[in-house]
């Protein structure tokens, strides 16, 4: 059946229900069944054992119908076939990869054309068509639920930005990135408090505002600052308007949320610092984000990086997400394997 | 509303219908089955059947829906998703509708049963024949409870990536950031479905009384009702 979107044979379920559907007309012919005697008042066509035979037939149908369905119609593949995987093949074939995504600006979002764009969307989408896929199907989920969707198999490839970290790395293969934020402080206009990084932010003993749940909110309580000074903010709304009723000294985010969120709200009294990589233990700590496929597959991942490393040399990587407030600052040649191990520097 | 937001509103719909029809009738299945089994005269088949219906009827279909999404794929094995909804759902909705069949059985007059074993009706004669017919009429009415129960249900699906109509409209108010124009989209949309459900219900309601003698007065508002 076609509207379950797997490649098994149509083996033709309606005749089967028909065939019930005869085989139970053809029961009338017992003598019992022909005595008629419980059709009392019978005008119409409709007798009741027509009617239950109806409901019978089709429910008799449907079990038979579930039945082929649960046989063979009704999973998916998730395990890595062979050495590598085989996804690159399958998607090849199906000429459609579904791609994970989290509705995040400026990383991954559907437009009013009711189109999937985005920074990983557009350098994912051209980085499929070389490899010769063409079309596209978006899959929204919680950005919590990216990992443990893309593992359960309902999308091919987790294109949200998302962050590459050895936790992560864990769980799912990452690609090499096609970004790097790096981390900014929003600050009230003049900077009075003299804030640079997060350094600074210890030194001088101010009040840093973060997302909850953030890597952000982790950095800070790494380097050593107080929880009473960590002020945590739902999100990036409230995070501005605590800068601005001084909740807080400042706002740590990246670069790019900073500047697109200030985008929305112009001729606010604020300002965005320069960009800084906050240090923790001594280890610097990348804001870079690749794309996510199931583990073992090894062999997708291989030809994505090599299409990608080609467009990150021709600038094909910076011309596609320049739309989305990306800049050459943002472009990065880390790789996977570094920000896996946490040996990037 | 441009094109592309709307392939998601039929994309949506459709996978709405899909999992409120399919899952109707996987449920049916599942409530004759256990409703069935729970007037059996064999102790196991009534217990088995009561498992069932407690269990599912105990078990929240979100959690049934993350089960079978999330964590039947550690294992290695992933329902296609939209066959997972409707698995889930009819599971659900079976235990339900199961106690409605057992009450309608039970509701047919012992007269009835008395008559078939005195004309030597088997066992299987006198449900099929006498029981049955009058029962089947009497499930219709809480059936169609069911059914647009279950239409409400489906918009659970969208919690787990199923891209039904709730799910499409999540998608659209996030791209257009149109919240109340959206729900209140969403809002009639369920309703005028769930009219479509009740009114074909009204029509089987009425055949199968028909096929049992009774009248059903036409009209969407019937009329008084009056002591068959």
């Amino acid at each position: 059946m076609e509207i379950f979107r797997t490649d098994c044979a149509q083996t033709g379920d309606l005749p089967r229900v028909s065939a019930i559907e005869s085989a139970l007309r053809s029961h009338r012919l017992t003598p019992m069944g022909r005595t008629g005697s419980y059709e009392y008042v019978n005008s119409s066509s409709l007798n009741r054992r027509g009617f239950l035979r109806g409901a019978s037939g089709l429910t008799l149908g449907l079990a038979v119908g579930g039945g082929a369905l649960v046989s063979g119609c009704t999973s998916i593949s998730v395990a890595a076939g062979g050495e590598g995987g085989d996804l690159l093949n399958r998607l090849r074939d199906e000429g459609n990869v579904r791609m994970g995504f989290a509705n995040e600006r400026p990383f991954g979002f559907i437009n009013r054309e009711g189109v999937l764009t985005g920074e990983a969307p557009e350098v994912g989408k051209e980085i499929f068509r070389r490899l010769g896929v063409d079309s596209f199907e978006p899959k929204l989920a919680d950005f919590s639920s990216l990992i443990p969707g893309l593992k359960a198999g309902l999308f091919d490839v987790i294109s949200a930005g998302m962050y590459i970290t050895p936790a992560r790395c864990a769980e799912i293969e990452f690609t090499n990135p096609d970004y790097n934020a790096p981390a900014a402080l929003l600050l009230p206009q003049g900077n009075p408090m003299g804030l640079s990084d997060l350094d600074s932010v210890v030194e001088k003993r101010a009040r840093i505002g973060v997302l909850t749940g953030s890597v952000e909110e982790g950095y800070a309580r790494d380097v050593g600052i107080p929880g009473g000074r960590v002020v945590v903010f739902p999100d990036q709304s409230s995070g501005i308007d605590g800068v601005l009723a001084s909740r807080a000294d400042c706002l740590m985010l990246t670069r790019l949320s900073l500047v697109a969120a200030l985008g929305e709200r112009q001729g606010m009294a604020l300002e965005v610092g320069e960009t800084f990589v906050p240090i923790v233990n001594g280890q610097k700590q990348y804001g870079a984000g690749g794309f996510g496929f199931r583990k073992g597959e090894t062999a997708i991942v291989d030809e994505f990086n090599r299409e990608l490393a080609a467009m990150q040399r021709s600038g094909d990587v910076l011309r596609l997400t320049r739309p989305f407030g990306f800049s050459q600052d943002e472009m990065t040649d880390l790789t996977a394997q570094a920000l896996c191990t946490g040996t990037a520097d | 509303m441009s094109a592309g937001l709307m392939a998601y509103v039929w994309e949506g719909l459709r996978n709405t219908l899909l999992l409120t029809v399919f899952g109707a009738l996987l449920g049916l299945a599942f409530a004759f089955i256990a409703g069935l089994a729970r007037t059996s005269k064999r102790k196991t088949v009534r217990a088995i059947a009561m498992v069932y219906t407690e269990v599912f009827r105990g078990f929240p279909s979100l959690v049934l829906l993350f089960a079978l999404i999330f964590i039947i794929p550690q294992f290695g094995y992933q329902l296609n998703p939209l066959f997972a909804g409707i698995l889930a759902l009819a599971l659900n909705i079976g235990a339900y509708a199961a106690e409605v069949v057992r009450g309608a059985i039970r509701a047919v007059p012992p007269g009835q049963i008395e008559a078939a074993v005195a004309l030597n009706f088997t066992p299987m004669q006198r449900m099929r024949k006498v029981v049955l017919p009058q029962a089947v009429v009497a499930m219709i009415p809480p059936f169609t409870n069911n059914l647009i129960e279950l239409l409400k249900q489906t918009s659970l699906v969208s919690l787990v990536y199923i891209s039904d109509l709730t799910f499409s409209a999540q998608l659209i108010r996030a791209s257009t950031g149109e919240t109340a124009l959206v729900f209140f989209g969403l809002l009639v949309g369920y309703g005028v479905i769930a009219l479509v459900f009740v009114t074909i219900m009204k029509l089987l309601e009425r055949m199968a009384a028909r096929s049992l003698g009774r009248k059903v007065p036409s009209g969407l508002f019937g009329a008084k009702e009056v002591a068959a």
